[in-house]
């Protein structure tokens, strides 16, 4: 075949980008789910690995803040980082399973994928949005009911992370709502965050704009005041300290 | 009265000069006739508009009895045209829009003046187009006159002005010969009864033959071509 | 001397002046129209603006603004009102049974609405401890207009049924349904607003007309933005209904502007032609004497003249004509617009013509000075330079008079500044775009046959004149098209998630457990969306997270799905099937806010704890008025499927059937939010349909006088041609073919014209859609292609016409007349 200088040019590029995407696809791996990866990991090989699963709606996930300022990802940073868990020797990772607007329902939903997980422990934290839209306080607590007692039948140790009416949803309604979370605590024995906004909510310069989700600061305040003193002893009895 | 010392014009195109006639100087005596001949392109034209004042000689100058009117201002020119000279163009030129009347009245109009002046100059147009024999279509429009009716018009329009020196560029240029002869005529008497100064381009010699002077334009140079004393 | 030329040659010649009499009436009378249409439309939107928003300048925030804080203390109350309201959820109860409903409480003050109306049933008007609520509200409370319902320790009587609050599309969607009563009695009730999810507004009306200044307004942005509150702006807020008004109104200027400069391009044009009629008149009258300067004055008078009556019969005839139409377009658009004083515009308008046709003949006055006795001459080799633009400085005047002429439209000196220099850009990149393109054309001439050549051979030749000609059309048809192209994108856009084609009825936060019987009690029109909450790690090497804009870093809905939709469209890559794996399609607007993806990237996503990585094959764009919902990423089935999903549905039923669905679902599945839109689509709907309305009417100043434009150059193009009929003639040519000369010629004009004002309006077009008016997608118009085709067959009808005396006639008819 007769083939001026252009034909071999394109010929020999075709050649060598078929050669390279085989060499890629047979070294490119898929993630799979047990790929968990945190983004930045301050792992030390040697340690094992202590696996918390932050269960909840937007106030886990995070909703106006990035990623690095939820809840979750403060609360690792501190157990992995800071000295007084140093003795713990375990790799702390929190995983952020908070869908902002959830319900109890939609937690329900999705309490076996959580489960599948297979987490050390749990942290439960939904009913705010149930709250917020008036729903009737004795399906929310059916439905948190269900979720713990499919948990626990996991053997996985269960902190709830208890939440509150607002006032303007009427006496009756805050005062069976309110009493939701210390029902579940006493029914299972739970270890109980009596009100996880505690000290935050309504306060503006611990919330963002919408004044309903906290800001960083709240956040911190948050782990270090409401869930922290409950979360340690907790610890400390999983690994046996 | 009139003197051409020493014109010439060039004009320069792409950087390149050149130039149509040089070292053209003759002296016109008041009431002299005057043909200018030459081949096309030769630049008889151009030496009408420069001595006519339409326009500049690259070198030289043209006096008017004395005036250089190559430097005069711009409204001492303009008057100068109005007063001093006319021109006859070989097509005509008559103003369109206006009446074989009005065009007659142009130099006039151009000259502002009072009711009294205006009313003259009815007087002179009139006579003027008795004189012509176009009394008769003094309200038509130059498009529905002929081509002699056109140029007796443009005639009586140059003599309306009363001015002292008449140009005419090949004034028959666009007529038959019958009807070129008898404009001819009537052009010449008017010269020769008022005693004006006349410089026609012409390139028929037989035209050429009934003026005082021919010169003639040739590679450039002006030359005597006769004489008649 | 010059007031007998100037009457005589006025008398004699006004057939030749007619035309430039014509266009400046013409001009006059849009401009005399536009001044009471373009401020009402101005006043229309800013009105508008006022209403969406409730107020000139609205504050929100989480808690109480305290307005003796900061600039609001320096409102002078007299020339200000100021109302605060604020909104809380709170639960009301029957009095007589169980039922309980969360409703969404605006508590107002006794100004409300500073801007707009209720519209309610029965009429608005609230009183101690009375209610007006949406039907929800009463139908999930089970009560009646009339009877009482309690909110905490007190007792509220229900007024009436809320339909329709005037700032309800700023308000956005709501859970709950919406109640209004007076913030002073909400105390009764007894319920803690501190502890209580409340949004705080002070609603500002200026009852001064522009009482408060620019700088005062930014004082006020300011102040408000230190303290986290929400500053909305009714000439120029964030609200983006707001935002995409104003840039609607600046955008009209720009269209406007484009008018202007065609009546003065229309001017220039006929000035030109004029020029050649009286060339010789001008050079006779030299030969005889007059000066430069009389001959100037003696023409300045004539068009002055001109200007002045042709300005005044234009403007006069305007002003009456929208002064009729006004009642007829404010019935419309449902507000106030008042017309002008006749008297004072018709005056106005014959001077403002009078500016403008001697600004705009500067440079013929200059043409006037180039004419030479001389030029009459027979033989004489005068200059046959072709002609160059002229000094620039003469054309200085013709921006500065757009702009003033503009200004007194729009009172805008951005838009004024940035349309007229817009304008003078796009006539510069036109005219060189022309020029160039006829001198490549008239190189390579020789290829082509003898009629083409003949075409090119003539635009060629007529020098500046063709290129002046044509790049006016270029503007006269940009100014169309970019009308076009910026409607169809505001319609687009603004109707975005919401359009009348969008289903009545969205269901909210369906669980998995529950999509099979949901289905069942919504019927056949049920569509469900899986959704899976989730934020942008990476693309490819690039950390999203790390980006400053919430609006990467923010939580996304995502979906998985093998099916494409309907409204959607592949704009590159492949779609992936129910066999491709680890496939994410994105939407074209978002591929390009993350940095321009292309097919082959990796995104790594963060879902519920869990790192996804997937590979983008397709880049989508879709349909945003279709009303369905819209995703930027929509992964493969293999992907998201295992991750648990809530779902989103919509059902499409007669309005009848939607209260049914909605109380079924509401008893059984309470966790399930319905949302109904029509109040929003109807509003939307208007509003867009009111803009697109504005828009056109602006607009058809610039298609006639591009209009005008084309049939002059016409008409002039082939009269100027009658000799070169002749010769043709002589020469055998076939009558048949010089019609097609012309024709094609005007048809190559128009073409090109069109193709370069085709590109240049949607090049403006989306720089407006990206830029001004921050809007995602942008589509391709076709209306302009009509616009041309149209154009062309009018104009090849009307040069058929003109030609048929020169083609047509005896030879030796013409020979006469020559």
């Amino acid at each position: 075949m007769n083939m001026n200088f252009k034909t071999k040019i394109t010929i020999g590029i075709i050649i060598v980008s078929i050669l390279s995407l085989s060499l890629y696809a047979f070294v490119y791996k898929k993630p799979s789910p047990e790929n968990i990866q945190n983004t930045d990991q301050s792992t030390n090989v040697s340690k094992k690995e202590f696996k918390i699963v932050a269960f909840g709606d937007s106030l886990t996930a995070g909703l106006n803040v990035p990623l690095k300022d939820s809840y979750p990802r403060i609360l690792e940073d501190i157990l992995n980082k800071n000295t007084e868990y140093k003795d713990y020797n375990r790799t702390f990772k929190v995983i952020n399973m908070g869908v902002s607007g959830e319900t109890t329902s939609g937690g329900l939903d999705r309490v076996l994928f959580v489960i599948e997980q297979k987490p050390d422990l749990i942290l439960i934290g939904l009913g705010a949005n149930d709250m917020l839209r008036n729903t009737s306080p004795a399906l929310v607590l059916s439905n948190i009911d269900s979720a713990v007692q499919k948990i626990l039948s996991s053997k996985i140790p269960i902190i709830l992370l208890g939440m509150q009416s607002v006032a303007s949803n009427g006496r009756e309604y805050k005062r069976d709502f309110d009493s939701i979370y210390p029902t579940l605590a006493k029914k299972y024995n739970l270890p109980l965050v009596p009100f996880f906004l505690d000290g935050v909510a309504l306060q503006p310069n611990l919330n963002t704009a919408d004044g309903i989700h906290p800001n960083r600061l709240g956040y911190e305040e948050i782990v270090n005041k409401n869930i922290l003193p409950v979360l340690d002893p907790i610890l400390k009895k999983i690994i046996g300290l | 009265m009139i003197e051409i010392k020493n014109i010439s014009k060039s004009y320069r195109e792409k950087g390149e000069v050149t130039t149509i006639f040089g070292g053209v100087s003759i002296d016109i005596k008041s009431g002299q006739k005057i043909a200018i001949i030459g081949p096309s392109g030769s630049g008889k034209s151009t030496l009408l508009s420069i001595v006519a004042g339409l326009d500049k000689p690259t070198t030289g100058s043209v006096l008017y009895d004395n005036v250089d009117i190559h430097n005069m201002p711009e409204k001492d020119l303009s008057r100068f045209r109005n007063e001093k000279v006319g021109i006859i163009f070989q097509a005509f030129e008559l103003v369109q829009f206006f009446t074989a009347y009005e065009n007659v009245m142009l130099p006039l109009s151009i000259r502002s003046g009072s009711q009294g002046v205006r009313n003259n100059n009815r007087s002179i147009v009139d006579s003027l187009f008795l004189s012509t024999n176009l009394s008769h279509r003094k309200n038509s429009l130059p498009a529905t006159l002929s081509g002699g009716e056109q140029q007796r018009v443009a005639i009586a329009r140059v003599l309306a002005s009363g001015c002292d020196v008449i140009f005419a560029d090949e004034p028959t240029g666009n007529l038959d010969s019958i009807t070129g002869k008898k404009v001819l005529d009537l052009l010449l008497s008017f010269v020769d009864n008022n005693r004006k100064t006349l410089i026609l381009i012409t390139h028929d010699m037989n035209i050429a033959k009934q003026m005082d002077v021919i010169y003639e334009i040739k590679d450039g140079q002006l030359k005597i071509a006769s004489e008649v004393a | 001397m010059v007031v007998y030329f100037t009457t005589t040659l006025l008398r004699r010649s006004y057939k030749y002046l007619l035309l430039t009499f014509f266009s400046i009436a013409v001009g006059a009378f849009l401009f005399g129209g536009s001044i009471s249409i373009s401020r009402s439309i101005s006043n229309y939107f800013v009105a508008e603006g006022r209403t969406i928003i409730g107020g000139d300048i609205v504050l929100s925030a989480a808690r109480p603004i305290d307005t003796e804080e900061g600039p609001l203390k320096n409102l002078d109350q007299n020339k200000v009102t100021i109302a605060k309201e604020y909104s809380v959820q709170a639960v009301f109860k029957n009095i007589n049974s169980s039922s309980t409903v969360a409703a969404s409480i605006r508590a107002v003050g006794d100004d409300f609405p500073l801007y707009g109306s209720v519209i309610s049933e029965p009429a608005f008007s609230l009183v101690e401890n009375g209610i007006y609520a949406e039907k929800s509200f009463l139908a999930k409370i089970n009560a009646e207009v009339g009877e009482d319902v309690l909110l905490g320790d007190g007792v509220f009587r229900v007024l009436g049924v809320l339909k329709k609050e005037p700032d309800g599309v700023s308000l956005g969607v709501s859970f709950t349904p919406q109640v209004i009563m007076r913030a002073k009695d909400f105390s009764t009730s007894n319920i803690d607003l501190t502890r209580s999810r409340s949004n705080y507004k002070i609603l500002i009306r200026e009852d001064v007309q522009n009482y408060i200044s620019l700088s005062s307004r930014k004082n006020i942005e300011a102040f408000a933005k230190e303290n986290k509150i929400r500053y909305d702006d009714s000439s120029n807020g964030p609200n983006n209904f707001v935002q995409g008004l104003s840039s609607v109104k600046s955008f009209v200027g720009i269209v406007l502007a484009i008018s202007l400069f065609l009546v003065v391009v229309n001017i220039i044009t006929n000035l030109t032609y004029v020029l050649s009629k009286f060339r010789k008149t001008i050079a006779i009258m030299k030969t005889f004497g007059a000066t430069n300067t009389q001959i100037q004055i003696i023409y300045s008078l004539i068009l002055g003249i001109i200007g002045i009556s042709a300005g005044a019969l234009g403007s006069y005839l305007g002003v009456v004509a929208s002064n009729s139409a006004l009642p007829l377009i404010a019935s419309y658009t449902q507000s106030q617009i008042n017309g002008i004083a006749v008297w004072p515009t018709t005056l106005w308008g014959g001077v403002i013509c009078l500016v403008v046709i001697l600004s705009s003949a500067l440079p013929f006055f200059r043409s006037l000075g180039d004419i030479t006795a001389k030029q009459l001459l027979a033989n004489i080799a005068y200059d046959t330079k072709t002609k160059k633009y002229t000094s620039f400085l003469l054309y200085i005047p013709i921006p500065i008079i757009i702009s003033i002429l503009l200004y007194l439209l729009s009172s805008d000196i951005t838009l004024v500044v940035y349309s007229v220099l817009g304008l003078m850009c796009s006539f510069a990149l036109f005219m060189t775009l022309t020029h160039f393109i006829i001198r490549f054309l008239y190189k390579i001439r020789n290829l082509f046959s003898f009629i083409v050549r003949g075409i090119i051979a003539s635009l060629s030749w007529r020098g500046y004149e063709t290129v002046i000609i044509v790049a006016s059309i270029m503007t006269a048809f940009s100014g169309i098209f970019i009308v076009s192209a910026v409607e169809k994108n505001i319609l687009i856009n603004i109707s975005q998630n919401i359009s009348k084609k969008a289903p009545p009825l969205y269901l909210i936060d369906i669980t998995r457990s529950q999509i099979e019987d949901v289905e069942k009690i919504a019927g056949e029109t049920f569509v469900s969306y899986p959704i899976i909450r989730g934020r942008l790690l990476r693309v490819n090497e690039k950390d999203m997270t790390l980006s400053s804009d919430p609006s990467i870093t923010r939580e996304f809905n995502m979906t998985y799905r093998s099916a494409l939709l309907g409204e959607e469209k592949i704009v590159s890559g492949v779609w992936h099937s129910d066999i491709t794996k680890n496939s994410i399609s994105i939407d074209d607007s978002f591929a390009d806010d993350i940095g321009g993806v292309k097919i082959g990237d990796k995104i790594e996503v963060f879902i519920q704890g869990i790192n996804v990585e997937a590979t983008v094959t397709s880049i989508r764009s879709a349909d945003r008025t279709s009303g369905t919902p819209f995703f930027f990423l929509v992964f493969s089935p293999d992907v998201l499927s295992k991750f648990p999903a809530s779902y989103f549905g919509s059902v499409d039923v007669p309005p009848q059937e939607i209260a049914k669905i909605q109380s079924e679902l509401g008893a059984k599945y309470p966790n399930i939010i319905p949302i109904e839109t029509n109040a929003i689509f109807s509003t939307v709907s208007g509003l867009v349909d009111n803009v697109v309305l504005a828009l056109k009417i602006i607009g058809i100043p610039s298609i006639l006088l591009g209009l005008i434009l084309v049939f002059v150059m016409t008409g002039q193009s082939i009269y100027e041609r009658r000799s070169d009929v002749l010769v043709f003639r002589a020469f055998g040519l076939k009558s048949r073919s010089i019609l097609a000369l012309f024709i094609l010629e005007i048809i190559a004009l128009v073409l090109l014209a069109g193709i370069v004002a085709y590109a240049l309006s949607h090049a403006i077009a989306y720089a407006l859609n990206s830029f001004l008016f921050s809007f995602g997608t942008f589509t391709f118009d076709t209306m302009p292609v009509f616009i041309i085709l149209s154009i062309i067959v009018l104009v090849s009808l009307f040069a058929l016409v003109v030609s048929k005396p020169l083609t047509n006639s005896p030879l030796k008819n013409l020979l006469a007349e020559k």
